[in-house]
């Protein structure tokens, strides 16, 4: 492990002052649990770890009719068996459910996921599809980002390294809307190969609104505005949604590497995205195909 | 402690209802600190890169890997290791391992008991799915898993007789 030091701020505003002094020569620790490693293998350099898990607040989840606020000290774990997150915004708890594996759950958060933005993350596809609100702090202020524009690849994002995220407010989900997340592990805990996000709205009987977001397979999380085309103003029959999960396989770009290759990946996407589609579906209270 | 960077720190920690205050460099794992600083070699460390869960702890009673946290982000808190769960006899989950050969090298053995620990405290009669599911972050390469969770379900057993006496 290489040599660093070590802060720990009592406050938003002493965390933000030390990224600031260290402008960019510091990181945020907050479950550690991508960070570590990361260090470890050198695969990250920092001259000082900001230890936030001593502010006090930052474990908060606050849920409302419309949102579902989680604070920066939030564990996986906490998101996954709150009750209330549960009736809510069901994809999120489930979604933080089966983040990585036990250990990883028990400690790491779901605001450093998203600030970290793994492209194999689920949280990050998440925060995309729900264009969740990123809401950082600065010594200049406080910032709200828009989920649906907020990652830009490999571990890239709107915060520069003096920002902290603090919350992440997710919309709750409820009929006439929708959502569900499915995801391809190679085993039980490992990254996920490819995942799909799938958000739909219903009027009637036709889709009035929908949102589809591919995971792991690019840089970042990936809307498929092509397949989504497919689907507003029609029926969520099992044609149409078989029509609109294939779209998302054919439109990805993924690579060949030692998970799979790149039309191994796209045939998940389509079977992930049918899934997804369809427990979109009957969330938001329509027929089951 | 004061939010100024430190490069070493003193951190007082409860290992096995043991407290104890060392000096450690910031950067010292909490696998680390264990095994150099408290010399409990019971937590293995295996790969280093928080996949196998050899070095599993549990840190105010959670299952963590203990390569997987910085010895700072113990201070104050509670480290349960493998050395602390047996008293006069060995603990219901140690001695169901140990009964059901659920070990072959025995060198993930200290981080799938201390991960069934936890899991059978939070749940005294999992499934199979949900025992698989707990040790999912635990990695054996010899046994197939199929002995361990069959420890698991007779650590199970043995929890619940316990209770009954």
């Amino acid at each position: 492990m290489q040599s660093l030091s070590y802060a720990r701020p009592s406050s938003i505003q002493e965390a933000c002052s030390l990224l600031d002094e260290f402008s960019g020569g510091a990181v945020v620790l907050a479950g550690g649990q991508s960070l570590l490693p990361l260090l470890r293998l050198g695969a990250a350099i920092t001259d000082c770890v900001v230890d936030v898990n001593h502010i006090e607040g930052g474990d908060r989840i606050v849920v409302d009719e419309d949102h579902v606020e989680v604070g920066f000290g939030a564990r996986h774990v906490d998101v996954a068996t709150d009750e209330a997150v549960r009736e809510r915004c069901r994809v999120l708890a489930e979604t933080a459910g089966h983040i990585g594996d036990t250990q990883v759950r028990n400690r790491g958060t779901l605001c450093g996921s998203i600030a970290h933005a793994d492209p194999a993350g689920d949280p990050p596809v998440l925060a995309t599809l729900l264009d969740a609100e990123i809401v950082a702090a600065s010594v200049s202020g406080e910032t709200t980002y828009r989920g649906s524009s907020f990652f830009h690849g490999f571990y890239e994002t709107e915060l520069d390294e003096t920002e902290l995220v603090t919350a992440v407010r997710f919309p709750t989900v409820a009929p006439p809307r929708g959502a569900a997340y499915e995801k391809w592990e190679p085993s039980e805990g490992a990254y996920p190969v490819a995942t799909v996000g799938a958000l739909v709205e219903l009027d009637g009987d036709l889709v009035a609104d929908a949102s589809l977001v591919a995971g792991a397979v690019e840089a970042g999380p990936t809307p498929r505005p092509e397949a989504v085309e497919l689907l507003v103003g029609r029926e969520p029959t099992e044609a149409t949604v078989t029509e609109a999960a294939v779209a998302v396989g054919e439109h990805a770009d993924p690579i060949d590497d030692a998970e799979g290759t790149a039309d191994f990946k796209r045939e998940l996407l389509k079977t992930l995205a049918k899934r997804a589609l369809l427990a979109a579906v009957e969330r938001a209270g329509g027929p089951t195909p | 402690m004061s939010a100024e960077p430190r490069s070493t720190l003193t951190v007082t920690i409860t290992v096995n209802d043991d407290e104890t205050t060392e000096t450690v460099p910031a950067r010292t794992l909490l696998s680390e600190y264990l095994r150099d600083y408290r010399y409990l070699t019971g937590t293995h460390r295996g790969c280093e890169t928080a996949k196998c869960g050899a070095c599993t702890v549990l840190l105010d009673g959670d299952a963590v890997k203990s390569c997987n946290v910085l010895a700072a982000q113990a201070d104050g808190h509670a480290v349960t290791t493998v050395e602390g769960l047996a008293g006069d006899d060995l603990s219901p989950v140690q001695s169901a391992f140990w009964e059901t050969h659920g070990l072959q090298c025995g060198y993930c053995t200290p981080g799938m008991v201390m991960s069934a620990t936890a899991l059978l405290r939070a749940n005294p009669d999992p499934t199979d799915d949900e025992i698989r599911s707990a040790l999912a972050g635990n990695l054996c390469r010899c046994t197939g898993y199929t002995k361990i969770v069959e420890s698991v379900h007779e650590a199970a057993d043995r929890r619940r007789e316990a209770a009954d006496e």
